[in-house]
């Protein structure tokens, strides 16, 4: 998880936040072009691993 | 005359900016669309949107492995000060502790001065650039550790 939250490192525009099983991620700012959508989306898939993890350890 | 003349150049130049913004807002419309679309078809989830002025305000719900998940926009603040938002928010995580995981930054480093508390990894370049907070250090060290391994 280390490693591929390192590869987060230009794509993380604010924290990921997770409260009472809520992982939310909030952008400021609109986003516009082509890379900050996929920057978008990698910190969501990075969410879902996240989970994925979580889930793994409780089973 | 030249009162007329200055009003009505005046009036060009509204109007102009008016076709000029919406153009500019329908192209950015457009793009985010395109955007919000194929995440939809990526994650199976149902697309809507709403207008704030010129806007498009997109939003996506659904579920991912049984847990609600929503993606939306969101205009915050008031007048001068409102700013778009993108928000991503999946609820039912199978997590029973809170953890923030964020960028470091000049404020960060200040919080840590005011005695909040952080996660170091002992790993000088990953702890430079990130800033973990949890609620119950050991739960998330275990977390981590186990997915690392």
């Amino acid at each position: 998880m280390q490693a591929e939250l390192s590869n987060l490192k230009k794509d993380l525009k604010a924290p990921i936040k997770v409260k009472k099983g809520a992982v939310n991620y909030t952008q400021y700012g609109p986003i516009t072009n082509t890379n900050d959508f996929k920057s978008f989306e990698k910190v969501v898939d990075f969410m879902f691993q996240l989970i994925k993890e979580a889930e793994r350890g409780r089973s | 005359m030249k009162a007329l003349v200055v009003l009505a150049v005046s009036i060009g130049i509204f109007l102009l900016l008016i076709i000029w913004t919406i153009k500019i807002s329908r192209k950015a419309n457009a793009r985010k669309l395109t955007f919000y679309l194929d995440l939809a078809r990526k994650y199976k989830l149902n697309h809507s949107f709403s207008k704030h002025n010129f806007t498009a305000l997109n939003v996506l719900e659904g579920m991912w492995n049984g847990m609600p998940f929503i993606i939306y926009e969101q205009m915050q603040g008031s007048g001068k000060n409102q700013t778009l938002v993108t928000i991503a928010v999946i609820e039912d995580a199978p997590f029973d502790f809170d953890f923030r995981i964020g960028k470091e930054h000049l404020f960060s480093k200040a919080g840590k001065l005011l005695g909040m508390n952080d996660i170091e990894f002992g790993d000088n370049e990953f702890d430079s650039q990130f800033l973990i907070k949890a609620e119950n250090e050991d739960k998330f060290r275990s977390f981590f550790n186990l997915n690392a391994s």
